[in-house]
């Protein structure tokens, strides 16, 4: 069809998680413990089509419908209703043979794009998309050493719905020398997922009681310049993201902050990336690479009082500190070898320095009760400036990709 | 190229390779001051009423600095109880922060008791009605003795574990409660019986005590629940571990008052044993701990600490080691007598005149004399301090 570019298809795909098992190591007393692993089937037939109305709109739209099977092999277990899942709400449980239907979602999925060519320097871009996620990744902020575990959807937890719009104008300047855009957006997610108060992040065979279910919005801004030609090239971009969570249930247990909007795990809402190139001759050239962004949030302990004779230590609402904000600037010098046109090979080296300052940037936050004062540490890698040279080649010249 | 070059040169690369790794991933732990802009200083806030009789005492305090145990008494406030009878009992500051009930007020089993608070600056806050649960007796206070192993964090020892078995509850009486006190015997070298001011010997009747006792709250919080017990009571329920130490030199004791909880209140005690405690790994989601106490003014401030209500039943078990018996030695500057006469005594400064041993002796130090200035005891022996007491355990 004229103007028209169809995609249409059909994809499957089959998620098999496994948790994994605590093992003690040496004479420890801890149980080993083996979890069951998680298995599902997604299919899903799309259909999309972009089609240029005129030399200067431009639509781009398509639709996925999805049908998601949670299998077993499992052990599933039935809850009271209107009752917090916990060992003690259970009323009964089935075993599901491998590869038997547990539970099954469906959704569709729509995506909707705009593009209008103002004139041949500037062009305004709008969309909205809405579509059905089936896996998500369970994250934390407490823990010293990665927890993170991916979660498929399953009979207590119902798919994350997303819907989102966007909004964005493009400039070209000084004929394309320069690109400049700026975009805005706002998503809002339904059943997404996150720890209760005093969940075991370790040692978990049944995830489900110790995790809710709740709303989540994402909003932001973007601003980028962009250098093209001339010995200085690169660019510079702003962005503001801020994301939250809510969770507000029937119960105290159920519900995270008094039920407002929390940051996620992910809430980093200023974030700065430079990346300039500079070329004086042929066959030096210098990089630099500089990143900021807000230190993400976390919940830490924060006050201490007696109460009856009792030490208390308590804590801040979930993710309400933040750790220190984040940044990094890398340095890198390359050499290119000869500019000959016949040659098998063309080498170069490259000299790098990673996180020039030595910024000790935090990996993981901890707190202790010390000498009557609460102590937070940080964990961090890569508290040093790291040296590196390379030496590459690639076949062909120097003007070969 | 011979072997040994070989060798070298992979062995070079292989130190380089590892140095090489240890210094990139090289990871420090760093101690920084989080910001803490959004966080207040907040009111904690704690009482509870018993069935015996008062002074009941509600403390009432700010949080002042955050990340310290300083927290500042707040004074002034306007503190009462009131009961689901209309009743109210107006409570009095009897030290900064500390409000006290009536010495002639003791709650009543099954009424519920509300407390409500105006602070000088007016803003109020109220509890939730909380009943007075009825508690068991305590059936039983057992002292074991046993050799606690060692452990990563401290070395093992030997000493008394002590537990508690309480008697049938009805269905209402499922969570549990223990306050544990320990108390011990230790003596001062001389008994006292005179006191000489340099002029003048007076006799000192009653004798000045030298067996004192000491008096301390262990911290750690002890909660329990027949929740999942097919009969309503609890048997031989862990209390504290005392080491071997000079505390069982004479009498060493343990007094545990026992309380009722309602389920909120339980599960309180519970998640503050959590937050107190995070596992080696960190690997519990921490959270903010809240109790039955809401500000009335502001409902978006945040209160800490809880108000409860509870019959009371207490028992103490005594125990001591003879092993531990320790030569009683001399305190102070002494001065030995010949005889206790005024002649005696003359060109002496004043003390006090007492036995050490088969000797008489003149004594200066007051902290050699009297419990309180040694250590911080009383006089007055426990009353369960009795015969009944374990001698070397079980």
């Amino acid at each position: 069809m004229p103007n028209h570019e169809l995609k249409f298809g059909f994809n499957s795909i089959l998620y098999q998680i496994n948790p994994g098992a605590f093992n003690p190591v040496d004479s420890s007393n801890y149980q080993e413990k083996t979890f069951e692993g998680e298995k599902a089937l997604e299919s899903a037939i799309y259909l999309g089509d972009t089609y240029d109305i005129t030399p200067k709109i431009s639509v781009s739209g398509g639709l996925r419908y999805s049908l998601y099977n949670y299998l077993g092999k499992k052990t599933v277990f039935s809850y009271l209703q209107n009752e917090p899942l916990s060992a003690e709400t259970i009323i009964d449980s089935t075993v599901y043979p491998n590869f038997k239907t547990i539970k099954s979602y469906s959704g569709l999925d729509i995506r909707f794009s705009l593009r209008y060519l103002i004139n041949d320097y500037n062009s305004i871009k709008l969309g909205y998309s809405h579509n059905n996620q089936y896996i998500f990744m369970l994250t934390n902020t407490i823990s010293i050493s990665p927890t993170d575990r991916w979660k498929l959807c399953d009979p207590f937890s119902k798919p994350i719905v997303g819907e989102q719009y966007n909004l964005g104008y493009y400039r070209n300047l000084d004929k394309n020398k320069y690109d400049v855009s700026f975009e805005i957006y706002y998503k809002e997610n339904k059943n997404v997922s996150d720890y209760k108060n005093g969940a075991d992040l370790v040692q978990n065979q049944y995830i489900e009681r110790d995790i809710l279910s709740g709303n989540g919005r994402n909003y932001g801004f973007e601003f980028m310049i962009k250098k093209n030609t001339g010995k200085l090239t690169g660019w510079l971009n702003y962005f503001y993201s801020k994301s939250e969570f809510r969770f507000k249930g029937n119960t105290d247990e159920e519900t995270i902050n008094q039920g407002n909007y929390y940051p996620s795990n992910y809430d980093k809402p200023h974030n700065i990336n430079i990346v300039a190139n500079y070329r004086n001759l042929r066959r030096v050239s210098i990089s630099a690479n500089f990143v900021y962004s807000t230190g993400r949030p976390y919940t830490g302990a924060t006050y201490l009082y007696s109460l009856d004779n009792h030490d208390i230590v308590n804590y801040s609402e979930r993710n309400q500190l933040r750790v220190p904000d984040y940044f990094r600037l890398d340095l890198s010098l390359n050499i290119d070898g000869n500019l000959f046109r016949k040659k098998i090979a063309h080498s170069f080296w490259t000299v790098t320095v990673y996180n020039l300052t030595g910024r000790k940037n935090a990996y993981s936050v901890f707190t202790q009760v010390k000498d009557g004062s609460i102590k937070t540490y940080m964990v961090s890698i890569y508290s040093v400036p790291v040296f590196s040279i390379s030496y590459n080649f690639k076949l062909g010249n120097y003007f070969s990709n | 190229m011979n072997v040994y070059c070989i060798n070298m040169r992979r062995i070079i690369k292989l130190t380089v390779i590892i140095v090489s790794i240890i210094l990139i991933f090289q990871s420090c732990i760093y101690e920084f001051t989080p910001k803490t802009g959004d966080l207040g200083n907040l009111l904690v806030i704690y009482g509870i009423i018993t069935n015996e009789n008062g002074p009941h005492e509600i403390t009432i305090l700010k949080t002042k600095r955050i990340n310290s145990k300083v927290n500042e008494p707040v004074k002034g406030a306007n503190v009462s109880i009131f009961d689901d009878k209309g009743n109210t009992v107006p409570l009095t500051e009897d030290s900064v922060g500390k409000y006290h009930t009536p010495e002639t007020f003791a709650g009543q089993i099954g009424a519920k008791y509300k407390l409500n608070i105006e602070l000088q600056e007016g803003k109020k806050y109220e509890s939730d009605f909380v009943e007075l649960l009825d508690v068991p007796d305590i059936s039983e206070l057992e002292a074991e003795k046993i050799i606690k192993p060692a452990t990563g964090t401290s070395p093992g020892s030997s000493g008394y574990q002590f537990y508690v078995s309480t008697k049938l509850g009805n269905s209402e009486q499922i969570y549990y409660k223990w306050d544990v006190f320990e108390e011990w015997e230790y003596r001062l070298p001389y008994k006292i019986s005179a006191y000489w001011d340099g002029t003048v010997l007076a006799q000192i009747d009653p004798l000045i005590p030298y067996q004192c006792y000491m008096h301390n709250q262990f911290n750690d919080i002890y909660i329990s629940n027949t929740k999942n017990f097919q009969t309503n009571y609890i048997t031989h329920y862990p209390l504290n571990f005392t080491p071997g130490s000079s505390k069982f030199q004479y009498m060493y004791g343990i007094y545990v008052r026992q309380y009722a909880l309602s389920e909120f209140s339980y599960n309180y005690w519970y998640s503050a044993m959590e937050n107190n405690q995070p596992d080696p790994l960190y690997s519990k989601i921490p959270y903010q701990l809240i109790g039955n106490i809401k500000c009335i003014s502001n409902p978006n401030e945040t209160v800490f600490g809880i108000f409860e209500a509870s019959a009371v039943k207490s028992k103490g078990i005594t125990a001591y080691l003879t092993e531990l018996e320790d030569p009683i030695f001399p305190c102070g500057y002494t001065i030995a007598l010949s005889g206790v006469r005024p002649q005696d005594l003359m060109n002496q400064f004043p003390g006090w005149v007492g036995e050490y041993g088969p000797q008489l002796i003149l004594v200066h130090e007051k902290e050699c004399v009297f419990c309180k200035y040694n250590g911080g005891g009383t006089g007055i022996r426990p009353d369960y301090f009795e015969e009944n007491g374990l001698k070397n355990g079980k």
